[in-house]
């Protein structure tokens, strides 16, 4: 014979029959519940419980044919490692990610050919221009950095990114409240009812883009997307022309974590969003399960400039596909100051006076 | 960088100081206070306790009355105060529609005014029939009592409660006369306030501004999301369930004034102050 239990939604403690109440009564914190509600609860939670899965298919990228190995060279950086993949004509003599020498190794090092590969659509000249507009306006960057900026070093570098795509199934339980307020005689009363949320579902994901270069700062290159992969073409060692690719350093593999955790995320929020009409929303159980996970390797267009000032490194990256521009500029604390007490002391006349003047006229 | 800041510190205390005594005309305290040490233009000879039901004792009356007297002639404002069983028919037929507390503060008002009382001064009014008392503040005083009558009465509330009119009266007395002594320098701390709780806001906006500026230098950051990544249309909900668990209720009793603010004007005059029930 199986013994029934059941769990208070509020403490967590076991619930028992109260007979004075003729209700379920939680002995721990007194809370009361219908019989019938409990059990369709239990009854909804346990039809829709799945546990999670957020596997994939990581068969990403192809492997070269001789023809498309000795159309392309690889140097490799010493200074932070980049292994950096050049078309065959193509020359260099600095790091696109450190700046640094790099030397010639011998021949083709191997690694996965990309799927496919987003051509660059905006140039060098619109990068620069990209740059000077992304210093403009910005009144607490020093003037000297503007000054000084080594807008020339601007390359363009095709990024390797992991693409992944994926059905999401998910089964949600929320803990919602509703709150009321009102007044009752000389009282103020506020009302707040309790609800358990479930929500179950399915949803699809296409093209979220995980950089695969280690070198390459995780949220610059969050920030430049989006990216548009149906401009995405098949990939030809003639793209690199003029420019350079970096080789992935962190597999597709060691990307999932990142990707499964922007879909969590997304899909809480998506079920979420069906239950606006709760005042509180907070999350008890999120299950995931992932379907139809498919992964591609591929390379992204990006303008990258590096540049050391007052001895700390700042990088920027332009979206070679949609010109969004990225990086963090310094700030000048003098400045900062300035704006701050400048402001501080204007505002301080303007409310003073106006008080004061409002004081005399009687109107406060 | 530091003359900089300098400058623009020693800029805006001048500006504060030239645009706060822009607004200070003849009339205000500051030329009053290169004046006499009276508040008014002078008092009345009357009476300053008109006490109909003999609720203080004759010889108390007479301590209380010389009391109010001096400090009436030395801050040239008249200071009284009535003590009667019930208000006037005639207040009570014409504005049957408001409230006692009210009537009783137009009863001071129009008491104020026929028995030809100064410009300047202010009347304490409490009628025992319902237990409701008003104050009411004439011209110098008038927006002085009209912020500070529930204060003044806070002070008197005990001796009131028990029914011992003549301390109450001298509690009133005391309460005028810190009132009036700290008139001249009132304007002094009134701007002081001002000023910090500007500088204050002040601060907190210039904070708020250069932050906003630089938040403007930082355009990098993780996404913790995809939304940008749903497949459109491919949001599909197949079970929405909600389940009422259980309800709490908090009450909060309301914090409820005993007192209440009102301005009367007739007879040519406007005063302001408030009352309530003691």
């Amino acid at each position: 014979m199986a013994l029934l239990e059941y769990k208070c939604p509020c403490c967590s403690g076991a619930i028992e029959y109260n007979s004075t109440v003729g209700k379920m009564k939680c002995p721990y914190c007194d809370t009361e519940f219908e019989m019938e509600t409990l059990k369709e609860m239990d009854e909804a939670i346990s039809e829709d419980t799945v546990n999670d899965d957020l596997s994939w298919d990581t068969k990403a990228g192809s492997e070269w044919s001789d023809s498309e190995a000795s159309g392309v060279v690889s140097y490799e950086c010493k200074s932070c490692g980049a292994k950096i993949t050049f078309d065959a004509t193509t020359t260099a003599s600095s790091c696109p990610f450190c700046d640094n020498p790099i030397v010639m190794t011998a021949g083709f090092v191997g690694g996965l050919k990309p799927d496919f590969v987003i051509p660059f659509k905006l140039d060098k000249k619109a990068a620069k221009e990209g740059f000077l507009k992304h210093l403009t306006g910005k009144k607490l960057l020093p003037k000297v950095f503007k000054d000084q900026n080594h807008i020339d070093e601007i390359k363009g570098v095709y990024v390797p990114f992991w693409i992944f795509d994926s059905d999401a199934d998910a089964n949600m339980v929320f803990k919602g409240t509703k709150v009321r307020r009102y007044t009752s005689g000389s009282y103020d009363v506020t009302e707040t009812s309790y609800y358990r949320v479930l929500r179950s579902g399915n949803m699809s994901f296409a093209n979220i883009p995980v950089d695969g270069s280690e070198k390459m700062d995780d949220a610059l290159m969050d920030s430049v997307e989006p990216f548009d992969v149906k401009q995405g073409v098949e990939f030809q060692s003639a793209y690199l022309a003029g420019y350079c690719a970096d080789k992935y350093d962190v597999s597709a593999e060691d990307s999932i974590e990142r990707a499964n955790k922007r879909i969590r995320n997304s899909t809480e929020a998506a079920f979420k969003a069906t239950a606006a009409e709760y005042t509180t929303l907070t999350t008890e159980a999120n299950n995931i399960r992932l379907s139809n996970g498919k992964t591609r390797y591929a390379l992204l267009p990006l303008w990258i400039l590096n540049t050391t000032w007052n001895g700390e490194k700042y990088v920027f990256a332009m979206n070679g596909q949609t010109g969004k521009f990225v990086g963090n500029l310094p700030c000048d604390k003098g400045l900062y100051k300035k704006y701050l007490f400048s402001t501080a002391g204007i505002a301080t006349v303007i409310i003073a006076a106006g008080w004061y003047a409002l004081k005399l006229l009687g109107i406060l | 960088m530091k003359k900089d800041i300098k400058a623009i510190i020693f800029t805006t205390l001048c500006m504060v100081a030239a645009c706060l005594f822009m607004f200070v005309d003849g009339s205000t305290p500051v030329s009053a206070a290169e004046e006499s040490e009276k508040v008014g233009k002078g008092c009345s000879d009357n009476y300053r306790i008109y006490d109909y039901t003999d609720a203080i004792d004759d010889s108390e009356e007479e301590q209380l009355e010389q009391r109010l007297w001096n400090i009436s002639n030395k801050y040239g404002v008249d200071v009284a105060v009535i003590i009667d069983w019930e208000r006037p028919s005639s207040i009570e037929s014409e504005y049957s529609y408001k409230d006692e507390v009210w009537r009783t503060n137009e009863y001071a008002h129009q008491f104020y005014n026929a028995y030809e009382y100064s410009d300047d001064g202010v009347i304490f009014a409490l009628v025992q029939s319902d237990r409701s008392w008003g104050i009411q503040g004439f011209g110098a005083l008038e927006k002085t009592i009209g912020s500070k009558y529930d204060s003044i009465f806070e002070e008197m509330k005990s001796d009131l409660s028990a029914d011992r009119y003549g301390d109450a009266v001298g509690v009133f007395a005391d309460e005028m006369e810190s009132l009036l002594a700290g008139f001249k320098t009132q304007w002094i701390k009134d701007l002081a306030f001002i000023i910090v709780v500007s500088l204050v806001i002040g601060l907190i906006i210039g904070l708020i501004r250069a932050s906003a500026l630089k938040a403007q230098l930082k355009s990098v950051a993780v996404k913790t999301e995809a939304s940008d990544y749903i497949v459109p249309g491919s949001f599909n909900l197949r079970n929405s369930r909600d389940f009422f668990l259980y309800k709490t209720v908090s009450r909060v009793k309301r914090e409820s004034s005993s007192s209440s603010g009102s301005s009367h004007s007739s007879g040519g005059r406007s005063s302001s102050g408030g009352g309530g029930h003691y």
